[in-house]
């Protein structure tokens, strides 16, 4: 089990900087709070004092950095079988 | 099957009525002052949130708060020396870490307030204010596959929040008709937690455990609608089988016992004797059934939440 991995579509809304590789493969284990320490540091020269991520799961909701991506994944998975992420700054994208 | 699985409105208001008495202090280690603080009571409903409480605590220790630009987003609640979650709702909370044997003992639910050292290690600052339309468009997007429902109707959604935490039942329905009311043939899947009182996900890796602190995990298995109904037990013995097992029994006809006529029978069994399954502060068998209990005691947010709580003395 630990080492299913599942993929993620980093898409950036609005003035978010856009991440080089928006596809990564993640393990199912890993926590959105890893998710979020990553793009934060991938970012982390394009972002400005004090600006903050926030990640959203297929256009919609934030989901809570406990949250695992594997139960993301069973669920919001899209037909390439990936999960959408939106990164944007400050505000969510989508309320 | 639409009729056998219709929701019981009365149940469903009286689980939106229950309340728990509240009992927070204010941490003040790091203020010098000559004089006993007041303590804070208060009766909430067991579906609200504590971060609603802020604004109220604020004022109510203004003598001490007042003038020090802390902001709304600085401050946090803990029990027993743990952060408390911000996005589960306060009976889950009491539920998961100091309900024990159903008894009443442990009441009022005393928390404390905190102004300074926010918990980043475990609590995302500035959240708060998210938390519920956040998980109400989680849910519909497991129950319809889209959220725009929610979406369009943000206000809405504010004054659902504020019906809950004024215990407003009928004004929450008159908010809630337009986003959380759909046919059961409109539905995909019931949305479920399951909230145990361990660092544990079956899907967890070490490396996760050290990272993300917390004494409360969630699991989120959502259920297909069109699924055969099964009992709670099987559910948890599927999702989380370190705790949950099902088990075979043969029953012997003792009528029939020269015909050696054996029945065997599924029995699902807990890993560890004491382990507790609750939900919205009652005490639930195993065998009863899943879409019974999401239909009738399903959360303000559409969440079915189901605490377990693993004995503190157990050894794994």
């Amino acid at each position: 089990m630990d080492d299913e991995k599942c993929v993620i579509h980093l898409k950036s809304v609005g003035s978010a900087p856009i991440m080089k590789k928006d596809k990564v493969s993640l393990s199912k284990g890993k926590s959105i709070a890893a998710l979020y320490k990553f793009v934060n540091k991938k970012l982390k020269s394009e972002l400005e004092e004090g600006q903050k991520v926030l990640l959203q799961v297929s256009e919609s909701f934030i989901p809570s950095q406990q949250t695992l991506l594997a139960d993301l994944y069973d669920t919001f998975k899209n037909e390439s079988n990936a999960i959408v992420i939106s990164i944007s700054i400050d505000e969510p994208g989508w309320g | 099957m639409e009729e056998d699985i219709a929701p019981n409105y009365e149940i469903r208001r009286k689980n939106f009525q229950g309340t728990l008495p509240v009992q927070i202090r204010l941490d003040y280690s790091e203020i010098y002052i000559d004089k006993e603080l007041p303590t804070y009571y208060i009766m909430q409903p067991r579906m609200s949130y504590f971060f609603l409480l802020i604004p109220q605590l604020i004022e109510f220790y203004s003598e001490l708060l007042e003038g020090k630009g802390i902001s709304n987003d600085e401050y946090w609640f803990s029990c027993r020396g743990e952060p408390l979650r911000f996005d589960l709702p306060i009976g889950v909370l009491y539920d998961t870490f100091i309900r024990e044997n159903s008894s009443h003992d442990n009441l009022p639910f005393k928390i404390c307030l905190h102004y300074h050292k926010f918990p980043t290690y475990s609590l995302q600052k500035g959240m708060s204010k998210y938390i519920f339309q956040q998980s109400l468009k989680e849910s519909s997007m497991m129950r319809v596959g889209k959220a725009t429902a929610v979406q369009d109707r943000l206000e809405h959604v504010r004054s659902m929040l504020n019906s809950i935490k004024e215990g407003k039942y009928d004004d929450f329905w008159r908010y809630n008709e337009e986003i959380g009311e759909h046919s059961l043939s409109q539905l995909k899947y019931f949305p479920v937690r399951i909230v145990i009182n361990r660092h544990y996900h079956p899907y967890m890796l070490k490396e996760e455990k050290d990272s993300i602190k917390g004494n409360a995990f969630v699991i989120q298995r959502p259920v297909k609608v069109d699924a055969t109904d099964i009992c709670i037990g099987e559910y948890l013995a599927k999702t989380l089988s370190k705790y949950f097992f099902i088990q075979t029994e043969v029953i012997v006809d003792e009528d029939n016992i020269e015909e050696e006529k054996q029945n065997e029978v599924e029995v699902v069994e807990r890993s560890i004797k004491g382990t507790e399954v609750i939900v919205n502060g009652l005490d639930i068998d195993l065998d009863t059934s899943l879409t019974w209990l999401i239909m009738n005691l399903s959360a303000q947010d559409n969440f079915l939440y189901i605490t377990v709580r693993v004995p503190s003395e157990s050894i794994e």
